[in-house]
């Protein structure tokens, strides 16, 4: 079957596409599997302008910013709410540790990432990985452009606090292989 | 800069570490919804096809009402070319009142008309008590111009609505001259049989006429209602809530939505020039200036709703069909007319407001919108030149209007215009 074979090979990047930006593995499939349904109802619309893949990812995309706009979990957080949270992640001991981006494995990342806000995540993805203008994002998320550059700046900042206070040096070397939601 | 990139290309390199097989049961879910959306769509179209075969049925074989019965008729009618001929197909069901008076057998051959000649059948019988009655109407039309080329088949039922309806249903075959005919040119005319047992039945062959020996000899019905022809020339204007259909619509029906359309008045004025071709039908044409469509939207932003807005400013035409009911109410004769067709409308102006501030404007709809009005309209004859028409309009855009590089979560699917409300206008009558 064609679209089974379709559905094979570019599955698991999707897949991994769609951990990106849902909250948990669930959501995730959720998203694989409505994104794919788009593409397959909308396969003849694609044009031969530009990779498959890419033309898929960028449903893939878009449908997890639909999940995202409709999820009734969703909120926007504003700057004290950030700050807040932030300081549950900080220790007294805590100090940077640059080394804590090289060591960091994707299973602590993707559990790193669970920790964003749903719309900070949102925001930082389509700006890093997908390398949407804030004008495109502030269009597709329905918020201003300066709300927009003000999500990437704050889930940018918000993450490598989690990283840097989490994986500080002390506590990777005799804490490795405890689970991040433990250390958090 | 450096450390930006850096930054950037770690958490694309992490991002693309998370690729994994998905669960099975992902692909499962998958097929298992492309099946039951294949029967959907099969059946969408068949409903679809139903609704355009009911609308075309309802704007060419109506109501039929005189003095002496009433009685209403429904029906199906299709054209189509056959052996250098044009037929039609009319397949209609008739209500009748359930104080009705039998008709006796008759036989008669009305007036010619033009070399014309129209036979009619009618057989009334009982049917016990129940008050049924069973109405074989048959009917032929001949015309010297062409070969008779199908007599009546008939499909006769009986249907019955609570204890007072009876009905025939009819399926109607009717040739005409052939369409290059040199003797005659070839005049289509869409009529109303009014005394017809079968309701109004859409007539193709010969001209219009309204001579009184076809209309009242002996019983005999009238054949073509046609004329006298009339024009009109006048302004409308309109009052109406718009709304795109789009996601962002969709969406505000559900409660736990982040987003909510809400309440956005437009209005329009136009000129209009119609004409009456004849009784019952009309021809109306509209320019409309300023036609305001779009959405006011509000979304859930940093704990507070935000108003957002699309402005779409359009210039558009409107072709309309009208069938019409009089009543007489007091001294003046009141118009009830039901009205459809298309409209196509340009673009001239189109711009969003994020918190009332105009955020960005790209050229994300298309320049035109195409698609179909239909409502209501009631008319009151003034004076003689003047008459004053009122009603409900809605206008659906068929178009889908987004056309930006990207899809925005609100418009991924297919976004359409639709408004409902209020339409005046004001004709004077030549």
């Amino acid at each position: 079957m064609a679209q089974k074979r379709l559905y094979d090979l570019y599955a698991a990047k999707m897949f991994g596409v769609c951990k990106m930006y849902a909250k948990d593995s669930d959501a995730a499939q959720d998203i694989l599997q409505e994104g794919y349904i788009k593409v397959f109802q909308n396969l003849h619309t694609y044009n031969g302008n530009g990779p498959l893949e890419a033309w898929i990812r960028r449903i893939i995309v878009h449908t997890a910013i639909d999940h995202y706009r409709i999820s009734a979990a969703h909120q926007f957080v504003n700057i004290d709410d950030c700050e807040n949270s932030e300081a549950t992640f900080l220790h007294p001991k805590c100090v940077i540790a640059e080394e804590a981006y090289r060591v960091l494995d994707k299973e602590d990342f993707q559990k790193m990432l669970h920790h964003l806000p749903e719309g900070y995540r949102v925001a930082l993805n389509m700006f890093y990985l997908e390398d949407y203008t804030h004008k495109e994002i502030s269009g597709m998320l329905g918020i201003s452009e300066g709300t927009s550059k003000s999500q990437v700046s704050k889930a940018k900042k918000f993450l490598k606090k989690i990283i840097e206070t989490v994986f500080r040096k002390e506590i990777f070397i005799y804490e490795k292989g405890r689970n991040v939601e433990e250390l958090v | 800069m450096k450390r930006e990139e850096t930054w950037k290309s770690w958490y694309k390199d992490m991002s693309e570490q998370l690729s994994g097989e998905p669960p099975k049961a992902a692909w499962d879910n998958i097929a298992k919804t492309l099946s039951v959306q294949k029967r959907k769509t099969i059946f969408r179209k068949g409903v679809y096809f139903t609704g355009a075969a009911f609308c075309f049925m309802f704007f060419t074989t109506f109501i039929s009402h005189n003095n002496e019965q009433e009685q209403a008729g429904i029906g199906i009618s299709a054209l189509q070319p056959a052996n250098k001929n044009l037929q039609i197909a009319a397949f209609t069901i008739q209500v009748k009142n359930e104080n009705e008076t039998l008709q006796p057998e008759k036989n008669m051959i009305s007036a010619t008309d033009r070399g014309q000649q129209q036979k009619m059948n009618y057989r009334g019988q009982l049917s016990g008590d129940n008050r049924r009655e069973k109405t074989d109407y048959r009917k032929s039309i001949t015309n010297p111009h062409a070969s008779l080329i199908t007599e009546t088949p008939n499909n006769l039922s009986e249907i019955s609505i609570n204890d007072e309806i009876i009905n025939a249903a009819e399926l109607y075959f009717e040739s005409i001259p052939p369409i290059m005919a040199k003797q005659q040119p070839l005049t289509i005319s869409v009529g109303a049989d009014r005394q017809s047992p079968a309701g109004v039945i859409p007539i193709i062959s010969g001209p219009p006429t309204t001579n009184p020996d076809v209309s009242n000899g002996a019983g005999c019905p009238p054949r073509y209602l046609w004329g006298p022809t009339t024009c009109y020339l006048g302004f409308s204007t309109s009052v109406f809530n718009n709304w795109l259909l789009n996601n962002n619509t969709y969406n505000s029906f559900n409660s736990n939505s982040f987003s909510q359309v809400v309440f956005s008045l437009g209005t329009n004025v136009g000129i209009s020039a119609g004409m009456n071709f004849s009784e019952y039908y009309a021809l109306q044409g509209e320019m409309v200036f300023k036609n305001t469509m779009g959405q006011r939207y509000k979304v859930y932003e940093e704990g507070h709703m935000v108003e957002n807005e699309i402005q779409l400013q359009y210039s558009q035409i409107n072709l309309l069909f009208k069938k019409k009911k009089t009543q007489i109410i007091g001294e003046n004769p009141v118009s009830f007319r039901m009205l459809a067709g298309p409209y196509f409308a340009l673009l001239h102006k189109n711009e969003t407001f994020i918190s009332k501030t105009s955020q960005y404007n790209p050229d994300v709809f298309r320049n035109y919108d195409a698609g179909i009005n239909f409502g209501v309209e009631y008319e009151i004859n003034l004076n003689e030149e003047i008459t004053l028409a009122t009603g409900i309009r809605a206008a659906l855009g068929l178009v889908n209007i987004y056309q930006g590089e990207y899809k925005t979560s609100a418009n991924i699917n297919a976004t359409r215009n639709l408004s409902i409300g209020c339409n005046i206008g004001l004709h004077h009558n030549f």
